[in-house]
């Protein structure tokens, strides 16, 4: 079994590369160690290769997408603190995703302000 | 009155199409006519032979005694002079006749025998002007009856004649109460003293009833006796007519008259007097004739039998009490005060005999409109009757023949219906011919070859000899009967030239479906014609009996009516899109249809057992106080509203509108428009399945989530490039280059969003629109459950929580769905699963790659040889080719919108179906 390269870094799942790429500058600018994938799947094996401190994930993703991650991750009995970023507004799943331990859902487009409330709980995480 | 044109009994009915109410028509029945006019024959005749008249004079007896005592202008002195008086001495009788002339009376009449008297003085007395006499006439009896008359007399005076004689009251049953004015013999007419006395027969009868009563001062009377002794008041003989009688006490000799209720016998001398005072007075009481009689009591019995045809028995039992007690007390009157009376007792049997009479022919018309009901039912049964509005157009046989040839392919063909109550056969329509074609010149149908045909049960050849005049080459000639019930209606005659394709059986079965459908229309058209002409007939239905048939008619139109209704209720209710149900003001169920039904089985909503507001509280889950307001809402103001029900049934979406069902025709005038509470006819709950709408709002609305979705990202970085130039201003290239990209990313988003949005809203046919193809797929899922359960099959799915947009035609990607998994069920082997998998393809560079959303469908099923799959002309035994074309057609359908389908077969394997949907590309520019 592979052991943790860096035990602080954190798993950003999104599809959308320009968004990803943004993100990705951003939080390493906020010195913050992350990783990206695409999708679900790519995730998992991301995740059982490596411990991150905590999860960003989009919902909707091609193949696996967030939902179905986030409930294979705790079916596996990963623990780890899940932040989702979507554009879905529907309440039931939002309800169904903290139902499953998500602990905050943001709802895109993020403004300033929300990305740095997710930079304070990140922060508070590590 | 009785020559109407009445046909024989025909009971009609017809179906009134503007109201759809059945009206009933009678002809007039000759049976009930001749009843009536035997029993009114039967009344004149009992009149005329005065049957009734024992019964009628005990009436009269009785009215006499309690009539009125009208007082009476007296005319009269009786002198009572008794036989002693008169032997005693003729000195004493010169005495009172000197007397009594010395008064000036106007008439002396002896009553007396004359044998009493001494001739030479009595002829002396008879000398004065004023003085006569009047010997009793007695009847001669032999063998106990009257066989002549007698009097008393002598031959020393008969040169001076009697003024008249006393003629013998007249007693029928012992009781008298009528005097002869004159009695003829053979030899001669003896007239009485009181036709003298009054100079003439006043009314030219041979007797008259006496009026017994002469008001409360009777005729006076005076002792011969005390006139000689103290002599007498001049105003009693003044002018006044002196009949010296014998004593009128001698009941012995008395007469029972109905003056005092036969309690005490009236002398015959007083009758006489009592007889003179009335003809003086003219007071005797007048009688109708036996023929007069008997016309009234006609009369009487036409005009109660046509009112007891609106009475049951109950009330016409009470209007022949009060009609009796109305003569009773009309007779009365007639007989206290103007002499009259009328035999009430003969009306009275001519009224209950028009009860009696008309109870029967109620009995007959009750049976006929129940009779009627009957047929109407199972001409209701057995087909629906054709509209009103059918025979009112001009011509309606035209078309119908018309149309008979077109389908049969009929060479000629004529129609004949049967002339009412005769035997012969008159054209109704013909094409390609005439009557006047008809070689059999009888037109009998009771004879060949409408008899030969009546017997078959197939059309009838007519090889054997030429039923048309002409006959073509290769022409077969039928003729078949037009039956309605088991009444032949007429019969129709038509030639064919069969080709090679002409099949007999087929043909001859089809023939006696039209002539089933033409009997039909001829008895609607027969009962159409029949109502037309005599429903409105008034003296038709008078003489019919039908004028008071407004309980049978009302009965009859109630049963009509509700079924009517009924009907149309059934009809609307099953007929509605919706489950209905109707509940009453008290929250009762009246009705609900079908899927009502269905709809409480599937929902597991004991909708029987709930009134209307359990219904509304369960079904919306709402409060009992919640649902109470909206149903007082409803009740009140008349007004509709429509509840989003909580999920009543799984995958389904429903809509509870209530409404108030108002009366159509307000009966009360109401100040606006609402029905008051009360009027309101019930409240409609309708279950409206919005599934489909829902479905399509949902897939708009998940198509359009997922374009904002792709908006929200691309706002979302641009919120980022914003933040990071705002933590540092002098940000690299990167990130501009970043920010540069987000933005086209977005004109491009919107500028195709607009495009694809614009051929989304047209109603092209072949317009595609954004849609989930996941929502599709499950919306397909679900409608073939039912047809998977039954099949034994169940679904194993594989279905992301999200996919990417697709461009296509909805419908088109609905069927190719349907029609794939109705194949794949079709062909499944049953207690297997159909495996459904839809994944969306990995994009290797999202700005330039085409992606794709696969389908994958398979079953374990029968298969077929892949060639034949692929084949264009679907031609295959393993399967029905029906859902193989269908699959096919709709494979062919959505190629437009670059779907490809591809599949697999295999025999003993099954079926394997991809479809692979282009994901819409937001940053490539539309195509044009």
């Amino acid at each position: 079994m592979n052991q943790p390269i860096n035990q602080n870094r954190i798993l950003l799942v999104e599809d959308n590369k320009m968004l990803s790429t943004l993100t990705l500058m951003f939080l390493e600018k906020q010195n913050i160690d992350v990783v990206h994938v695409r999708d679900g799947n790519e995730a998992l094996l991301q995740i059982q290769k490596d411990n991150f401190k905590v999860i960003i994930t989009d919902l909707n993703m091609p193949q696996t997408d967030g939902l179905a991650l986030i409930t294979e991750l705790r079916k596996l009995g990963y623990k780890t603190p899940v932040f989702v970023t979507t554009g879905v507004t529907d309440k039931r799943i939002h309800e169904q995703l903290y139902d499953i331990g998500v602990e905050k859902v943001y709802v895109k487009p993020l403004m300033p302000q929300t990305y740095n409330d997710l930079i304070d709980r990140l922060k508070q995480h590590q | 009155m009785l020559g109407f044109p009445f046909k024989n009994k025909k009971i009609i009915h017809i179906l009134d199409a503007s109201s759809g109410l059945k009206a009933t028509a009678q002809r007039a029945d000759w049976a009930k006519v001749i009843f009536s006019f035997l029993v009114a024959s039967c009344i004149v005749l009992i009149n005329l032979s005065e049957t009734l008249r024992l019964p009628e004079l005990l009436v009269y007896d009785k009215l006499v005694f309690h009539s009125y005592e009208k007082q009476q202008p007296n005319h009269l002195l009786l002198l009572q002079m008794s036989s002693e008086e008169l032997n005693g001495s003729s000195d004493s009788v010169s005495s009172i006749i000197n007397n009594l002339l010395a008064l000036s009376p106007q008439q002396i009449l002896i009553m007396h025998s004359l044998h009493q008297f001494d001739h030479s003085e009595l002829q002396e007395w008879l000398n004065h002007t004023n003085v006569s006499y009047s010997p009793l006439v007695r009847m001669t009896v032999r063998d106990g009856g009257v066989n002549g008359y007698e009097y008393d007399t002598s031959s020393s005076l008969s040169a001076i004649p009697p003024l008249g004689f006393s003629l013998p009251a007249s007693s029928s049953y012992g009781i008298t109460r009528s005097i002869p004015l004159e009695i003829s013999t053979s030899e001669e007419t003896l007239y009485g003293f009181q036709t003298k006395l009054t100079k003439e027969n006043p009314k030219h009868s041979s007797s008259i009833f006496i009026n017994f009563n002469q008001g409360t001062a009777p005729i006076p009377r005076y002792q011969a006796k005390r006139l000689l002794e103290v002599g007498i008041i001049n105003e009693l003989v003044q002018d006044k007519i002196v009949l010296i009688t014998p004593p009128l006490d001698n009941f012995v000799t008395g007469l029972t008259t109905p003056k005092n209720n036969y309690a005490e016998p009236l002398s015959p001398y007083l009758v006489q007097a009592i007889a003179l005072n009335s003809l003086i007075n003219q007071s005797e009481i007048s009688m109708l004739k036996p023929w007069q009689t008997a016309i009234v009591c006609f009369f009487l019995f036409v005009f109660y039998l046509f009112t007891f045809q609106w009475l049951n028995i109950r009330i016409g039992a009470i209007v022949i009490l009060t009609s009796g007690i109305a003569l009773l007390l009309i007779d009365w009157y007639l007989l206290s005060f103007l002499y009259f009376y009328m035999p009430i007792f003969s009306f009275i049997v001519s009224i209950i005999a028009a009860l009696l009479t008309a109870i029967p022919l109620h009995r007959i018309s009750e049976q006929n409109v129940i009779d009627t009901l009957r047929l109407d039912i199972l001409s209701q049964l057995k087909s629906k009757k054709t509209p009103h509005s059918f025979y009112q157009i001009d011509d309606p046989w035209n078309h119908i023949i018309v149309f008979i040839n077109q389908h049969l392919l009929l060479n000629r063909s004529i129609l004949l219906e049967r002339v009412d109550n005769d035997h012969r056969v008159r054209e109704i329509k013909s094409l390609g011919c005439s009557i006047s074609d008809i070689a059999e010149l009888r037109r009998d149908y009771t004879r060949y070859p409408y008899d030969k045909s009546l017997q078959q049960q197939i059309p009838f050849n007519l090889e054997d000899r030429n039923y048309f005049k002409q006959s073509f080459e290769g022409e077969k000639q039928f003729l078949v009967p037009l039956r309605f019930s088991d009444e032949v209606l007429g019969f129709w005659a038509f030639t064919v030239i069969p080709d090679d394709r002409w099949d007999q059986n087929k043909f001859f079965s089809n023939i006696n479906i039209f002539a089933k459908q033409i009997g039909l229309l001829i008895h609607n058209r027969n009962v159409f014609n029949y109502a037309d002409d005599i429903n409105n007939k008034l003296l038709t239905q008078l003489l019919n009996f039908n004028l008071g048939l407004s309980h049978h008619k009302s009965l009859k139109s109630a049963v009509d009516g509700i079924s009517h209704r009924l009907q149309v209720m059934e009809g609307i209710f099953d007929g509605m899109s919706s489950a209905a149900i109707l509940y009453d003001l008290f929250g009762q169920i009246i009705s609900s249809n079908h899927l009502m039904d269905q709809l409480a089985r599937e929902s597991h909503l004991p909708i029987y057992e709930l009134t209307s507001l359990d219904l509304i509280s369960q079904a919306c889950g709402i409060t009992k106080d919640e649902a109470r307001i909206r149903l007082r809402h409803v009740a009140m103001n008349s007004a509709n509203i429509d509840l989003p029900l909580s999920d009543l049934i799984e995958n389904r979406q429903y809509l509870l509108r209530i409404r108030a069902i108002k009366p159509q025709v307000q009966t009360v005038t109401t100040i606006n428009d609402n029905a008051l509470p009360f009027e309101l006819l019930g409240i409609l709950f309708e279950f409206i399945n919005v599934t489909p709408i829902q479905q399509r709002f949902t897939t708009d609305i998940i198509a359009y989530e997922n374009l904002y979705s792709m908006l929200r990202n691309d706002l979302s970085s641009l919120s980022l490039c914003q933040l990071q130039l705002s933590l540092s201003p002098d940000s690299d290239q990167q990130l501009m280059t970043q920010m540069n990209q987000t933005l086209q990313h977005c004109t491009e988003i919107l500028t195709n969003a607009e495009k694809l949005l614009s051929d989304s809203s047209s109603n092209h046919a072949s317009t595609g629109k954004l849609l989930h193809p996941l929502v599709l797929l499950k919306r397909t899922l679900i409608a073939l459950k039912d047809p998977a359960d039954q099949a034994k099959l169940s679904f194993n799915n594989s279905l992301p929580k999200f996919t990417s947009l697709i461009f296509i035609g909805e419908d088109e990607l609905d069927h190719l769905l349907f029609q794939s998994l109705r194949l794949l069920i079709e062909d499944a082997v049953p207690d297997t699963q159909i495996e459904i998998h839809l994944k969306e393809q990995q994009r290797e560079d999202e700005l330039l790659h085409e992606d794709s959303i696969i389908i994958t469908m398979s079953n374990t099923g029968y298969g077929i040889p892949q060639k034949e799959l692929n084949a264009e002309r679907v031609s295959t035994s393993y399967i029905e080719t029906d859902y193989l074309s269908l699959f096919k057609k709709t494979v062919m359908d959505v190629s437009p919108w670059q779907v490809i389908v591809t599949n697999k077969s295999q025999v003993g394997t099954g079926f394997e179906i991809n479809i692979e949907l282009p994901v819409i590309n937001f940053y490539k520019p539309v195509e044009n």
